[in-house]
């Protein structure tokens, strides 16, 4: 890896994979391409409307941050994002509880996957307002455009994905953000890492991983 | 396995399961306290809005005749009273039922509600199909009848879980973190896992809800109706309401406390297939807590500082804290009341009210007391040290014995300041407060010789069933000693009553024959007190007393060396010798001082043929006399069979065997009464008054006085037994100190 960071992060994240293959069957295997599934499945039931444009944006966002930060999550990533949209608001509640006949007050958190999935969403909510000032109209095409993106980018994948939606076209005008869009950006997410209890180190590497997709997308 | 350096060899741990944990007794305390509460509020309902007060009133004018007809008509007016309050009994009852039935519900929609608001799902095996195939190998090793349900919330953070449920719907919790933890830390995982499934097995779970459904039962269906009915009772609303507040105090602290000590366990019986040691380093990445008191006091979990250190060395779990003890003697006695008043409708000797009474509540203090001096014993017999004194625990239990009447919420309404503790404070229930405690301390004593008799006797081999025998006798030693102290307590005006009468007595038969100070009369003829210990029960007790140790004599093969039972790791051995219980020696010395008695019965008979004129023999106040002298005698004797016992035998062994020798004298003693009358007029020298040479004794009369013998002998025997103790470890102690001084001068 010659003490490069990226190969080194793909390695480990290469090894993770194999691991969890053998844990959660093929799953892994499947998600690596239908990851964006469940939100793909029913943006073609739906009629797409911006709010389930964002949801995406959010949930891709996400899984891009947990297969740099947190690979070993990905088996989950499908279940934990239809879970925490069945309730977003969930995360905000009790941590750290000293649950009746539980294990302990509760340990350190491990679990990167919700907290990616808030911390996605509190930026997407300024990236899209951002979007929707500059583009008006336009701005839905942008946010697939986005969305689209950030899924090419995962795993290597740079090839235009095979479920992409109509009514969503490539937009090469998407607005890059600014160096110091992105340190903002950086340190809303850390402190919102850190406000749902993710360790500082886990925050740090939470927030590199989604400048890094927003940087790069 | 809790993590040792490499190449320490570690002493094995004591068990905490090798007995039955008293914290299943504290529970069980709990709810006892919870349903005597319901009866209490449930009566008050009945007053406020179920019956007619002029009704009442009438019918009790229709009574006042009744006890206008004297003594002998006590009993007709107690139950024509009884009856107008009979209704009164069904309306405690069906509070009961309700509170019960309604805590049922709770249950049963417990684990479903708490499934649906904690965002579990189930967790299939399409989910994670490596993790759901651990989860049942864990299941299977934890030896659990059914497989509990495994459910998950994806959304949960931290790596833990959680169980719950009821028996057939036990339910696992686990949180997305704790999935993820399969793979980066398998044997994390499984040391969660087994804790959780421990909860199952050790029954936490199911005496946890049982516990707090039937908390939340009582606070619908009894503390909610009741607020209603209190709204027009001005002042009497805080008296009522603080002792309330105590109740759901002494209920959730004791919770609190009681799944502290759970969840140890839990540790422990997970720690025990635990290999890896990942249960250690698992609770060592816990976040330290604060440490607090006040966080300490109301946390369920104990700090991982502490479960750790209890992983290496269990023997603190051996221990019963004083502030234990004390909760446990005040949630047994804050209710008595209720369930006392409860059964007086039903049943009119108020001596068998308080029995039945303390029959709902003295086995549950056994079972945390008891259990705990046996616990302690088996642990000092494992380490080779002497078990703890029991004194400060039977002063602990008590306070909280004493204190527990005042919190009651009866209490708050009859306010005639007659409970122990408001008497203590008056300056005037010290005699009281000092005979409990005594009774108390002889009791835990008991126990505690019992125990260490038993475990060095049984040694390598399972003393369950000993333990069971001993507490079963212990909690109807109990049983007997709290319904009749608490009932003496109740009745202490009659007894006023009843101890000037026998004054009159003492002095009509002093002027006939010498009988002492009047003191020593009232001791042992008061009417009340020989009522009291009468009680068909006491002298079983009594019996059981010392005939349960000395079992132990019985026991002929006994094994020594591994006793896998007793510890949690391996190699663990028992290897301590034959305690010194002896049956025939003290059967031998009663025996002979048995024979001594029936001597000086003689002599005193032949005495009073010889010394005292005919027409005074006739009278009633000599006989009266006469037979106070031979109860003396007799209880002199056992006091002395009782000392020479208790000096020749060793140990733990003395107690037991000084109320052996006791009993077989106090029995020879009575006989020597019962049979002198007839003996006395077979032979001449000995009559007192003539008649014929037949038995006319009655049988009634035999059982009576031997009663009477072996009741109030155990009291000097014991007097008997510690003072021979006591001379015995003074001299024992003098030879030691001669001996070292021979050692320093040589």
């Amino acid at each position: 890896m010659n003490g490069d960071p990226q190969a080194g992060l793909l390695f480990r994240t290469s090894r993770t994979v194999r691991t969890m293959e053998r844990t959660f069957g093929n799953k892994v295997r499947r998600n690596g391409h239908e990851r964006a599934g469940p939100v793909s499945k029913s943006l073609e039931v739906h009629p797409m409307n911006e709010e389930r444009l964002d949801e995406m944006l959010v949930t891709e966002l996400a899984h891009s941050v947990v297969e740099q930060a947190a690979p070993e999550e990905l088996p989950l990533f499908s279940a934990i994002s239809n879970a925490y949209w069945n309730d977003p608001k969930s995360l905000e509640r009790g941590a750290g509880r000293d649950e009746m006949l539980g294990f302990g007050v509760d340990a350190a958190i491990v679990l990167v996957t919700p907290v990616a999935l808030s911390v996605a969403r509190e930026v997407t909510e300024i990236i899209v307002e951002h979007i929707r000032e500059h583009f008006k109209e336009a701005s839905k095409e942008v946010i697939g455009t986005l969305v689209e993106r950030i899924r090419g980018r995962g795993g290597g994948r740079r090839e235009e994905p095979k479920d992409k939606q109509p009514g969503v076209e490539a937009n090469p005008g998407v607005p890059r953000l600014t160096d110091e869009q992105l340190r903002q950006v950086r340190e809303l997410a850390e402190t919102k890492a850190r406000q749902l209890a993710l360790p500082p180190e886990k925050a740090s590497l939470l927030a590199d991983s989604l400048v890094g997709s927003l940087a790069t997308a | 396995m809790a993590r040792e350096a490499p190449g320490v060899a570690r002493k094995p741990r004591p068990s905490p399961f090798a007995f039955p944990s008293d914290t299943t007794f504290r529970f069980a305390l709990l709810i006892a306290a919870v349903l005597g509460a319901t009866l209490y509020i449930w009566n008050w309902i009945w007053t406020a809005v179920g019956s007619d007060h002029r009704d009442i009133s009438d019918a009790v004018r229709e009574c006042i005749p009744i006890s206008q007809q004297g003594l002998a008509a006590a009993g007709a007016f107690r139950s024509c009273i009884n009856e107008i309050y009979v209704d009164s009994t069904w309306w405690m009852l069906g509070g009961v039922a309700l509170v019960l039935g309604t805590a049922t519900a709770i249950a049963l929609l417990w684990p479903r509600v708490k499934e649906r608001r904690a965002g579990f799902r189930l967790l299939s095996s399409e989910d994670a199909p490596q993790v759901r195939k651990t989860l049942g190998e864990l299941a299977k090793e934890a030896g659990l009848l059914s497989e509990p349900r495994w459910v998950w919330n994806p959304l949960g953070r931290a790596a833990t879980a959680v169980a719950f449920g009821h028996p057939g719907r036990y339910v696992i919790g686990l949180t997305g973190g704790l999935i993820v933890r399969h793979t980066t830390d398998p044997s994390g995982f499984r040391a969660v896992i087994r804790h959780e499934l421990a909860h199952i097995r050790n029954h936490d779970v199911l005496l946890t809800y049982a516990t707090l459904s039937l908390w939340y039962a009582f606070l619908i269906a009894a503390a909610l109706p009741f607020v209603l009915t209190l709204f027009d009772e001005g002042q009497f609303i805080f008296s009522i309401l603080w002792r309330f507040l105590v109740l759901a105090l002494i209920v959730y602290l004791t919770r609190n406390a009681v799944l502290r000590s759970r969840e140890i366990y839990a540790d422990l019986r997970a720690s025990v297939s635990d290999r890896e040691g990942a249960l250690s380093r698992v609770l060592s990445q816990l976040p330290r807590q604060s440490s607090h008191p006040l966080r300490r006091l109301l946390a369920v979990h104990p700090s991982p500082e502490q479960r750790e250190t209890v992983l290496r060395d269990t023997r603190p779990l051996f221990e019963l804290g004083l502030i234990t003890a004390f909760a446990a003697g005040l949630t047994a006695m804050i209710n008595f009341d209720s369930v006392f008043s409860f059964l007086s409708l039903w049943i009119s000797d108020p001596i068998d009210s308080g029995q039945l009474a303390a029959l709902v509540f003295a086995p549950l203090l056994v079972g945390v007391v008891g259990m705990a001096l046996w616990r302690n014993c088996f642990v000092a017999l494992t380490e080779g040290t002497s078990p703890r004194a029991v004194w400060p625990l039977a002063l602990a239990l008590t306070a909280g014995l004493a204190i527990g009447p005042e919190l009651s919420l009866a209490e708050s309404v009859d306010g005639d300041n007659s409970s122990l503790f408001s008497g203590l404070l008056r300056g005037g229930g010290i005699v009281w407060v000092a005979a409990l405690i005594l009774l108390v301390w002889l009791l835990l004593g008991w126990i505690a010789s019992c125990a260490s008799l038993w475990l060095q006797t049984l040694a390598a081999d399972s003393p369950r069933k000993a333990c069971a025998a001993a507490l079963l006798v212990a909690a109807g030693v109990l049983t007997i000693v709290l319904g009749a102290y608490f009932t003496l307590l109740e009745l202490s005006p009659v007894i006023a009553a009843s101890t000037s009468a026998t004054a009159l007595q003492h002095e009509q038969v002093s002027g006939v024959i010498w009988v002492g100070p009047r003191w020593m009369w009232q001791t042992l003829m008061d009417p009340t007190a020989l009522l009291i210990i009468r009680q068909p029960l006491i002298p079983l007790a009594l019996l059981l007393l010392w005939l349960l140790p000395l079992a132990a004599a019985l026991i002929r093969h006994r094994r020594t060396g591994g006793a896998l039972w007793a510890f949690l790791d391996p190699n663990g051995r028992i290897d301590v010798d034959r305690p010194s219980v002896e049956l025939r020696r003290p059967l031998l010395v009663g025996a002979a001082t048995g024979l001594a008695c029936l001597l000086v019965y003689g002599l005193y008979r032949s005495f009073n043929h010889s010394f005292v004129s005919w027409n005074t023999r006739l009278t009633d106040e000599f006989v009266l006399g006469f037979y106070f002298w031979q109860v003396i005698i007799a209880l002199a004797c056992q006091a002395l069979a009782a000392g020479l016992a208790a000096g020749l035998a060793r140990g733990a062994a003395r107690v037991p065997e000084a109320l052996c020798a006791a009993t077989v004298t106090g029995s020879m003693g009575a006989l020597g009464i019962v049979a002198g009358s007839t003996v006395g007029r077979c032979v001449e020298p000995l009559s007192i008054r003539p008649g014929p040479c037949t038995w006319t004794v009655s049988l009634d009369f035999t059982w009576d006085v031997w009663r009477q013998v072996i009741a109030q002998g155990s009291v000097t025997a014991l007097a008997g037994a510690l003072i021979a103790i006591g001379l015995v470890g003074l001299r024992t102690s003098t030879r030691h100190q001669a001996l070292e001084k021979a050692q320093a001068s040589g």
